[in-house]
């Protein structure tokens, strides 16, 4: 295991007084928290903060990590002289360097039984799961799997271990929605029920269709003279092709709504919506360009009529 | 075989177990009005995995940035407001990357 410099982690020095470890932990915990950050690795880089932080906020636990720093250094590997015990009791989950030091949070300091019996929830666990759009509306079952901490009868960490599901995509499901599965996390110890399992929904972006709410839109390139004139046009859907009428004089941006051809909502179908972009060719021929001169003497528009002061 | 239970109804000593947030904490957190359980008394609160994911940031947040009790709602809202923007946000740039281009 690697030693670990809080002091170096929270930015102080080694003889810093409780105000300046307390200030240091606030300006990294602003940084770094996981509820704000948007910087990479945020929630990894907190976790050390907050470890940091509990070791030496604390007078004794400080005192008892002082003694052990003689012996590491940042980065190098570490094992605690033998005989070590600590005197102080810990809570939260941290590293196994921490919890070499001062012993570990679980199963002793979590029992929130009162009961004679030794008894234990397992832990929830949340995971992400990224689901394409077409997945939404299929009732093809969908297999995950994911890793399940065990642990010994004496709460030492075991390896952990593989688990995997089928599950059923509910429908109207959205981005975002977090899916719990009762009893599906860590087994519980003794007779202690198993925790929960969090399926974190994160909808795929798709290359056609965006997603608004249960609606989804899709983008449908024209020609000029499609939206002048109006067309049909072959336009793809979650199911399927369908052909949609482009009245004449479509502006540019305008919403044309496919019913019930959006994702599936709790109480029915949302739409799709093809938005119009007029798109021009890469290049105009001689005789194309000729047509479009006398096209342009012929037409009276302003394109920009609203610019026009009083 | 798998459920999914959408709509849960959870005791006190349930969602103070799942949610890892010790008894005197969550009679707290619903004391300051951050959740409110239905029933009148602790013996017949009820509680929905909402209220328990709010709890259980609620008690993160107090404890990560040591934040008072009543600072915690604004917070909250805060946050729901910053991640609801920033949903909006991408989903938006998405969408007018299709009409610019590089």
């Amino acid at each position: 295991m690697e030693f670990k410099d809080y002091y170096k982690i929270l930015g102080v020095k080694p003889d810093a007084d409780l105000k300046a470890i307390k200030t240091a932990y606030r300006k990294l915990a602003r940084k770094y928290h996981p509820d704000v950050s948007e910087e990479k690795d945020a929630e990894n880089k907190f976790k050390d903060v907050a470890e940091a932080y509990a070791a030496l906020k604390d007078t004794q636990k400080r005192a008892e990590y002082d003694e052990l720093r003689k012996y590491g250094q940042q980065g190098q590997s570490f094992t605690p002289p033998p005989g070590w015990q600590s005197a102080s009791s810990q809570d939260g989950e941290f590293s196994d360097f921490f919890e070499s030091i001062f012993g570990s949070a679980r199963p002793s300091g979590q029992q929130t039984h009162r009961e004679t019996r030794f008894s234990i929830r397992g832990q929830d666990i949340e995971t992400e799961l990224p689901i394409f759009l077409e997945e939404t509306l299929s009732d093809k079952k969908k297999t995950i799997s994911y890793q399940l901490p065990h642990y010994d009868t004496d709460g030492r960490r075991l390896a952990d271990v593989k688990k995997t599901l089928n599950i059923k995509i509910p429908k109207g499901v959205a981005d975002g929605e977090r899916i719990r599965l009762k009893g599906q996390g860590g087994p519980g110890m003794g007779d202690g029920q198993n925790g929960d399992l969090y399926l974190h929904i994160r909808l795929v972006p798709h290359p056609l269709f965006d997603v608004e709410g249960h609606n989804l839109i899709i983008t449908v390139p024209i020609a000029p003279w499609e939206a002048i004139l109006g067309t049909r046009a072959e336009v793809p859907t979650l199911s399927g092709n369908i052909n949609l009428t482009i009245p004449p004089d479509s502006q540019s941006g305008k919403r044309l709504r496919v019913k019930d051809k959006g994702l599936a909502s709790k109480t029915g179908m949302g739409d799709l919506y093809a938005v119009l972009k007029i798109v021009i060719p890469d290049k105009t021929d001689k005789d194309s360009r000729e047509l479009w001169k006398t096209l342009s003497e012929k037409t009276k528009f302003n394109p920009r009529s609203e610019w026009r002061t009083a | 075989m798998m459920k999914t239970s959408l709509t849960v109804e959870l005791t006190l000593k349930e969602v103070c177990e799942i949610s890892d947030v010790p008894t005197e904490v969550m009679i707290t957190i619903i004391e300051e009005g951050i959740i409110e359980p239905k029933g009148a008394s602790p013996d017949e609160w009820s509680f929905d995995t909402y209220m328990l994911s709010i709890a259980k940031r609620a008690f993160r947040v107090h404890r990560d940035f040591e934040i008072e009790w009543t600072g915690i709602p604004l917070y909250l809202d805060m946050i729901g407001q910053l991640e609801k923007l920033r949903t909006e946000n991408k989903s938006l740039k998405q969408r007018l990357n299709r009409f610019l281009l590089e």
